[in-house]
């Protein structure tokens, strides 16, 4: 019965209700149709691939599992994509706990070399192809804190407000402001300093 | 630049200031060059980020990374999706786990009786030990090859008479037990 479905025709909605009722077909067409996107999610976090794939796989899992909880209050990949960023953060607080102190986290407190910055201005004259300008953001991410990336991505990427990146990160939403400001300073600063010839 | 009127610009352009503390904010960029300036800046870079979030691909083939996942969740699929209804879920989960206690109450129960730790009300009689309360002295004749064993029971001799008698109970042991 099952298989004489059009699954590539149906929308999320009619996979996921039919992966509630244990059509595994349904799902492994959600997974094909979303796994770019929560494998990007991933890596974007992590900065590494190996990890990136393992932790999006086991948020395939985990979403498998889950699955009767999901009400259907937000859209599928975004349900997904929490999901990842979840097991990211905790991976990524695991790496924490096991380093010894980090520069990082001096350079935060004391405001680092972010708080001597100068303001960056923009040279309206300088226009950047799209894909040029996606390779200097993904090459200025690679190069922050984890904390500071973290908490771009959440912002910007994920739309989330203060409160919640808060919440999600287990920090005050002070801790928040502050870290989404030198983040987006340092970020300002590393796509100024890029040249053409360094992306290539 | 004083950092915390950085996280207030940024506060604003992130609309999470209202009335008076927006307006405050507002007039500042208006009226200082530095704010203005980093601001913009703020602005520039939030800008970038929202409308340039680096693509990638999974380095995996649909094929390989869907083996993968099934290959966890196949043993999985009877339990949280498995399409029956939540109360049998329900009722398979606790009605063994309850059934499970049930019985293992029942042979603590049992064992105790059987220990006789419980007071069961008479349904299982106190064992006399009858030798505590024997007195038992033996007698041997080498010479008829003969041993005499002498029991007595006070409280038999009791409800008989107050003379306690021993009652001479001769017993022939064979030689080879001797």
């Amino acid at each position: 019965m099952a298989s004489k479905k059009d699954y590539p025709s149906m929308d999320d909605v009619a996979l996921w209700k039919a992966a509630q009722r244990g059509d595994m077909r349904a799902f492994e067409e959600l997974v094909a149709r979303h796994r770019d996107k929560v494998y990007a999610r991933a890596f974007s976090m992590i900065r590494n691939e190996e990890d990136a794939i393992d932790l999006s796989q086991e948020a395939w899992v985990k979403a498998w599992q889950r699955l009767k909880q999901f009400q259907g209050d937000s859209s599928f990949l975004t349900w997904m994509t929490r999901i990842v960023i979840n097991l990211c953060l905790d991976k990524l607080r695991k790496q924490k706990r096991e380093r010894a102190e980090s520069i990082e986290n001096l350079e935060e407190e004391s405001g680092g070399v972010e708080r001597q910055m100068p303001t960056v201005t923009v040279n309206p004259t300088e226009r950047l192809e799209r894909g040029e300008l996606r390779q200097r953001i993904d090459k200025a991410l690679g190069q922050l804190s984890y904390e500071h990336r973290t908490v771009l991505i959440l912002h910007e990427f994920e739309d989330l407000e203060y409160k919640e990146i808060a919440k999600r990160m287990q920090c005050s939403i002070g801790t928040v402001m502050s870290r989404l400001f030198y983040a987006r300073r340092k970020m300002a600063a590393l796509m100024a300093s890029y040249k053409r010839e360094e992306l290539k | 630049m004083n950092v915390d009127v950085g996280i207030r610009l940024q506060a604003y352009l992130d609309g999470e200031l209202t009335g008076r503390e927006a307006q405050q904010v507002a007039a500042l960029i208006e009226s200082d060059a530095g704010a203005r300036a980093l601001f913009g800046e703020l602005q520039q870079t939030r800008t970038w980020l929202k409308s340039n979030e680096p693509e990638l691909s999974l380095p995996e083939s649909r094929e390989f990374f869907w083996s993968k996942v099934e290959r966890e969740i196949e043993p999985l699929e009877k339990t949280p999706a498995s399409g029956g209804p939540s109360w049998l879920f329900f009722l398979r989960r606790h009605v063994a786990a309850v059934g499970g206690l049930t019985v293992a109450a029942a042979l603590v129960i049992f064992a105790a009786v059987q220990m006789n730790v419980v007071p069961t009300g008479g349904l299982l009689e106190e064992i006399d030990n009858p030798l505590d309360e024997v007195g038992t002295f033996s007698f041997r004749s080498e010479s008829q090859k003969m041993t005499l064993v002498w029991i007595s029971n006070p409280f038999a001799d009791a409800e008989e008479s107050s003379d306690v008698t021993p009652m001479p109970m001769p017993i022939h042991l064979p030689e080879d037990i001797q």
